[in-house]
């Protein structure tokens, strides 16, 4: 019990870090970042004054740039516990508003990527370990290692590339269709699918590989166990021994792995989904860093650090639940 | 050092395919990078005739979209490639073994502080701090770059490290070594790191392998503006600044990059493997 406090008071204390970084971060730069945007203001003719810039430049955050800098902190601090990140300085929308519209759709096409590269390859690293020492067992190791070298974004280009340009199979960009209406109909749920499936496709051609050897490792340990052994002296059936003995004792490492994920799960690949211009909240991330959004980009920044804090916090908690054996503490 | 001592090593490498495979591919991209600028100057001047020109004699990989010869650029921006992973690698490496070494060793107050650090920046997500930081900091130098990299990755070695560390320091001769009172920082760097040294060796060519992962990322966002031949910029210049993408006459300019970067990456990959192989002998399967 003691340990779940010390845990739960080290994710605390990283949240608190986390969150008085990205303010020192961005109050440090050479340059405000509301000057900055004071002048965007005064460039573009939104603002026609100095004044008026001024005035709309303070709405941008819920912090006065004219306090001392103890109470900006504070007062970002107290602001961020309300779910107030300010707005976005390209598209002056409050920035929970961006996250809330834009998570779902990193969320559905990372776990769908997810479920499925963990499953195709936990069943490919079983038969790996089943078939070890057999030539096809060589080439399939060297292949996946060679696949899992490749970077998901570099992926994503080749994908791109490929079924989009040359052979434009899949649609090009965007989460859905827009000149079909939004709703719960065959056309609408159709579309979403065929955009997902090369941002997806992305993700898991490059990721199976990494659990299939991971489980094959595994499988390749326990396989040499006498329990194994036991099995196979009792005569029962080979598919028998390879999911319940083999599989089950192998598999937990992987939760690990597992848990480690979530940060993919809220976050997303900035580049695949701005390759894919998926409106998920990495495409945004993304653009935040390049439209010097600095609002917006530490708005989620925050949001993705926080969920994924909070996130390995649960995980560890019930990975000592799952597996009785996880020694507990240092 | 002895003959054997030479040979030793070289002889499992040679054994050893992955290794072998991978030593290969990366000798072929150093020798590249130190010898290819001095061979192919690079002409950055627009030539308007070869603009997109597809491969041929003398330009093997085409042109790109000011008609600059691509082979070339893929030369240069090669070394650019490898010092910036390099020096990545060796801050995380440096930085990592530092804090895993005095964290362990010196144990107590000083062990808690660090350790609370290690895992309070092991729970920040790596590449979006990288990509934060390099947006804010906008800088050209590959030290500081270096610096940007290694900010996600010291911490996981830190601690693998510092649980290195507490096994060996109950050792018998570590203990002579406290007995005989000789100092906590010279035990530390020439009785405890000595043997640490081939886990810090792979642990260079991990954090190299995922500072290339990070360090293309940010060239192919364009956070960083550090160079123009860098295989991460001509990429990002080939789908999103100059939408060669889309010309159908310009494909071989977007595939290139795409082929060196992959196979640098799994050169890199194949050779990590490899070494854990040979000083592992365990993992052996």
């Amino acid at each position: 019990m003691k340990w779940i406090y010390r845990r739960a008071l080290l994710a605390l204390l990283s949240i608190i870090f986390t969150v008085v970084l990205t303010f020192f971060l961005i109050r440090l730069m050479p340059g405000n970042p509301m000057d900055y945007y004071i002048q965007i203001l005064m460039r573009t003719g939104r603002a026609r004054t100095r004044e008026e810039a001024i005035e709309r430049a303070k709405s941008l955050m819920p912090v006065n740039m004219n306090d001392p800098i103890w109470k900006q902190l504070i007062d970002y601090i107290v602001g961020v516990m309300h779910g107030d990140f300010g707005r976005s300085i390209s598209s002056f929308t409050p920035v929970s508003e961006i996250i809330v519209k834009s998570l779902p759709w990193t969320v559905f096409i990372s776990s769908v990527a997810l479920t499925l590269s963990f499953t195709i390859g936990t069943v490919i690293g079983l038969v790996l370990a089943y078939k070890r020492g057999t030539t096809f067992e060589g080439f399939s190791v060297a292949a996946l290692t060679i696949f899992g070298a490749i970077p998901s974004y570099i992926m994503a280009v080749l994908l791109f590339f490929l079924l989009t340009i040359i052979y434009p199979i899949f649609p090009m960009n965007g989460g859905y269709d827009s000149l079909i209406p939004v709703g719960f109909t065959f056309a609408f749920i159709a579309s979403v699918i065929t955009h997902a499936v090369l941002p997806v496709a992305s993700y898991v051609l490059t990721d199976f590989a990494g659990w299939a050897l991971g489980i094959r490792a595994m499988a390749t340990t326990v396989l040499g166990e006498d329990y194994v052994t036991v099995a196979k002296a009792r005569g029962l059936k080979e598919s028998t021994i390879v999911t319940n003995y083999v599989g089950r004792n192998s598999i937990l490492p992987q939760f690990t792995g597992l848990a480690l994920s979530i940060g993919f799960l809220v976050g997303g690949s900035p580049l695949v989904e701005t390759i894919f211009t998926y409106p998920g909240i990495g495409r945004f991330f993304a653009a935040a860093v390049s439209a010097r959004d600095y609002p917006l980009l530490q708005g989620l920044f925050l949001v993705l650090s926080i969920t994924v804090i909070s996130a390995n916090l649960i995980a560890d908690v019930l990975y000592t639940r799952l597996d009785p054996r996880v020694k507990v503490g240092d | 050092m002895e003959l054997e001592d030479i040979m030793g090593p070289l002889h499992v490498l040679v054994e050893n395919k992955r290794a072998l495979a991978g030593s290969l591919i990366l000798l072929g991209f150093i020798l590249m990078a130190l010898f290819g600028p001095m061979i192919f100057p690079l002409d950055m001047n627009p030539k308007f005739s070869l603009v997109y020109a597809p491969p041929s004699f003398e330009h093997p990989l085409g042109c790109d979209y000011i008609g600059v010869d691509i082979l070339t650029e893929i030369i240069w921006g090669a070394k650019d490639v490898l010092t910036i992973v390099a020096i990545a690698g060796i801050i995380t490496v440096v930085l990592g073994s530092i804090v895993g070494l005095v964290a362990g060793y010196f144990g107590g107050i000083v062990d808690l502080l660090l350790n609370t650090l290690v895992d309070i920046v092991l729970t920040i997500p790596g590449l979006p701090l990288v990509i934060v930081l390099a947006g804010l900091i906008q800088t050209r130098d590959p030290v500081s770059i270096g610096l940007i990299l290694s900010a996600g990755a010291w911490a996981g070695l830190a601690r693998e490290m510092r649980s290195q560390v507490l096994s060996i320091k109950e050792r018998d001769f570590i203990e002579a070594s406290r007995a005989i009172g000789i100092g906590r920082l010279s035990i530390i760097f020439s009785d405890v790191l000595p043997i640490l040294m081939p886990f810090v060796g792979i642990s260079f060519l991990f954090a190299v392998v995922q500072s290339l992962y990070a360090s293309v990322a940010l060239f192919f966002i364009g956070v960083l503006p550090f160079s123009t031949v860098h295989w991460g910029t001509m990429l990002n210049i080939a789908i999103q600044v100059s939408g060669a993408i889309f010309v159908p006459y310009a494909r071989h300019y977007v595939i290139a990059p795409v082929i060196f970067i992959i196979l640098l990456q799994v050169g890199l990959i194949l050779f990590s493997y490899g070494v854990e192989d040979i000083f592992n002998p365990r993992l052996r399967t």
